[in-house]
């Protein structure tokens, strides 16, 4: 058992954060606020050719063949860089048409000529008219395309939300692996999240003056970063855990990533709260990132549905499965 | 990133396999002889079949295995059901480790074995009445006297003190003014002229502290571990490991007191009130993390410096206490019985004090391990 990284699987996180902070730091993707999508099909291209959607497909279907490990440690990265633009649910997609078996579609996938938003009901994340959208439940995960599609205002500027129904279904593969496999790519992301404002907390804590010293001198805020800090080890440790036991098939994969989704969502949820908190008037500005975490935070968790699919399954009787 | 090994796989089947035939299938008497003799003999039996002190030095006589094997061995005796307190506690999680990291060769051989085969109860000596979360302006004097120290003073707060032989003392050889730098940590036989334990009964009513008082007691010099003078970096040790990966059964305990709240519920169709079902969801999400960090901490390519051990230990025991409050919610008017969910709710309240309070390792990540200013 070793929860830590080889330094392969480091170096494809490192690569995709350098890459993420040089070409979309959240100074740019500021500019695009106000554009109709944060992402442009030349740049989703590049992530195609870069791998962002192919890392955990098997080379045989044209992916690069790495697994899930290697995948939720490029998710944490979209994470902690504000990364837009539905990059789960379109590696998902990429996921169901290799079990699928459609070769087409998988070929626009990986290179980038197709991205797909996600659906939970009626409304829809990153969804495009006459585009792609994947549903995801515990029977089935299913690739639909758009009949009609209203957009609804976001919380979170850097996604579109839309109220969609759909039409024919493209694809469809049965079972929960790929809501598991959602569970711990959305609990990469989460963490990430909180991993940044983590940091940035922290930070502030230490040059941010009051009453002549350091406010991360106070108790009140210091207990706080602490708490942050604690936060992420406890849910990068069950992730990392539930990584492993998902890619191992173990009778208990589902249920750790359960947990590791729950632990990530908590995470994310208070440390971007108490973030704002934390940096006093200029977290409340829209000028000040924080509330960009804040509100992705929101609508990451919203992207998965309803809590009681995750609750219901830590809700199961477990004679503690030690093997 | 690797998931178990196939010796990891077969240590836990053989782990299981014995502890399957060899839980005591009493439950452990709360106080008095009838608890110690519990402990020890139940400690005693593990160490015949050669299941004590999996990663100790085989010199010692422990099995010399890897961390991996003991945080295996410390979950399958959870999951057991097999008892993970004990008056003996001390001396497995914490004297022993000290001894390990800083005793004499000599000290190590006459000790270590006593500890490992329940022979030899500890109790440690730090905190004093006026020296609690402040533990460097402790007052318990030592003067040097030939070949001996010479201690005057009083401690409190000793877990497992009224059953205890032998104490770990933290002592002051240096000047009254002298905080941290003039700490001596000694070896104490309680037997010692001079030395009076008064049992203090805590919160649920059972003798499990006690009081220690020194009165021109003599004790060798060849007692002292490390050097004189010290001390503090000897009990550094001692209290990492407690806020670190000692205790693992306690931690991990979490898990199997979650599945047993679980079943009340179900007989209770309390989860039919959804908050609860919620929350239960929650904590068990929460309980799953205590063995996934037990992990990451014995992860072979871990870089050693642990920056998670100290966040470990403050979740780990808040956690255990969140889950006693929650055993009360369940309970409902019930909550008012006393039985062992609200003894183990009383005795949890102890989770965020004893080995440093919680507010005090909070102090210490924001300062150590997040760098914020003091």
């Amino acid at each position: 058992m070793d929860l830590t990284p080889s330094n392969a699987q480091k170096d494809i996180a490192d690569s995709v954060a350098e890459y993420l902070a040089a070409e979309l730091p959240i100074e740019r993707l500021r500019l695009a606020l106000d554009s109709d999508t944060m992402v442009d099909d030349r740049t989703w291209a590049q992530w195609g050719t870069m791998g962002f959607f192919s890392l955990g497909v098997p080379e045989s279907q044209g992916g690069l063949g790495l697994g899930l490990v290697e995948e939720f440690l490029m998710f944490g990265q979209f994470g902690r860089h504000l990364t837009p633009g539905p990059l789960l649910s379109t590696v998902l997609a990429a996921h169901v048409a290799a079990e699928d078996g459609d070769d087409h579609l998988i070929g626009r996938l990986l290179a980038g000529e197709e991205r797909v938003g996600l659906r939970t009901g009626r409304t829809a994340f990153d969804a495009r008219p006459g585009g792609l959208v994947l549903s995801v439940s515990e029977k089935a995960t299913a690739l639909e395309r758009v009949s009609t599609l209203t957009p609804v205002p976001s919380v979170d500027p850097t996604v579109a939300l839309a109220e969609i129904e759909v039409g024919e279904q493209v694809a469809h593969v049965d079972g929960d692996a790929l809501q598991t496999r959602q569970w711990v790519l959305g609990a990469a992301v989460l963490l990430g999240l909180a991993q940044a404002t983590a940091r940035q907390s922290t930070a502030y804590a230490q040059v941010r003056k009051q009453f002549g010293k350091p406010i991360g001198s106070f108790q009140a805020v210091k207990h706080r970063c602490a708490d942050m800090l604690t936060r992420c080890h406890v849910a990068e440790s069950q992730l990392h855990f539930a990584a492993l036991r998902v890619r191992a098939g173990a009778g208990d994969a589902r249920v750790q990533a359960a947990a590791a989704l729950q632990l990530a969502i908590d995470a994310a949820r208070q440390n971007t709260a108490v973030n704002i908190q934390n940096h006093g008037g200029i977290g409340f500005t829209a000028e000040h990132d924080a509330g960009l975490y804040l509100k992705r935070a929101v609508s990451v968790e919203a992207s998965l549905g309803a809590a009681t699919q995750w609750q219901a399954v830590l809700q199961e009787p477990t004679r503690m499965e030690f093997a | 990133m690797e998931d178990f090994s196939a010796e990891a796989r077969e240590f836990r089947r053989t782990a299981r396999e014995w502890l399957a035939a060899n839980v005591p299938s009493q439950p452990r008497p709360s106080d008095g002889d009838a608890m110690r003799e519990f402990d020890i003999a139940w400690q005693r039996r593990q160490f015949e079949g050669g299941w004590a002190g999996i990663d100790w030095p085989t010199e010692y006589g422990g099995r010399g295995l890897s961390s991996l094997q003991q945080v295996i061995w410390f979950e399958e005796l959870v999951n057991a059901g097999a008892p993970h307190k004990s008056v003996l506690a001390a001396g497995l999680n914490q004297i022993g480790h000290t001894l390990m990291l800083s005793a004499s060769e000599e000290q190590k051989k006459q000790y270590l074995p006593g500890i490992l085969d329940g022979s030899t109860i500890w109790c440690q000596g730090f905190s004093e009445p006026e020296a609690g979360s402040d533990l460097a302006s402790l007052r318990t004097r030592a003067r040097i006297v030939d070949d001996e120290l010479v201690i005057d003073g009083a401690k409190v707060w000793c877990s497992f003190g009224p059953y205890a032989r032998m104490q770990g003392l933290l002592v002051r050889t240096g000047p009254p003014e002298s905080r941290h730098r003039g700490l001596t940590w000694v070896i104490v036989d309680l037997e010692t002229p001079g030395v009076v334990v008064r049992p203090i009964p805590t919160i649920d009513g059972n003798a499990e502290f006690a009081e220690v008082f020194y009165d021109k007691v003599h004790v060798p010099l060849s007692n002292v571990v490390g050097k004189v003078g010290r001390g503090w970096a000897v009990a550094l040790s001692t209290l990492e490991l407690e806020r670190g990966p000692a205790f693992l059964d306690t931690k991990l305990s979490v898990l199997t007191d979650l599945e047993k709240l679980r079943a009340l519920a179900e007989r209770s169709g309390a989860f039919t009130d959804l908050s609860l079902a919620a929350d239960f969801a929650r904590l068990r999400a929460e309980a799953f993390a205590v063995r996934a960090m037990a992990y990451r901490v014995v992860s072979p390519s871990h870089d050693g410096v642990d920056q998670g051990s100290l966040s470990y230990n403050v979740y780990c025991n808040e956690l255990r206490q969140r889950i006693s409050a929650f055993a009360l919610r369940l309970l409902g008017t019930d909550a008012a019985r006393r039985d062992r969910w609200t003894a183990k709710w009383l005795n949890d309240f102890c989770a965020t004090i004893g080995g440093g309070t919680s507010d005090i390792q909070r102090n210490i990540i924001g300062e150590r391990v997040l760098g914020l200013p003091r």
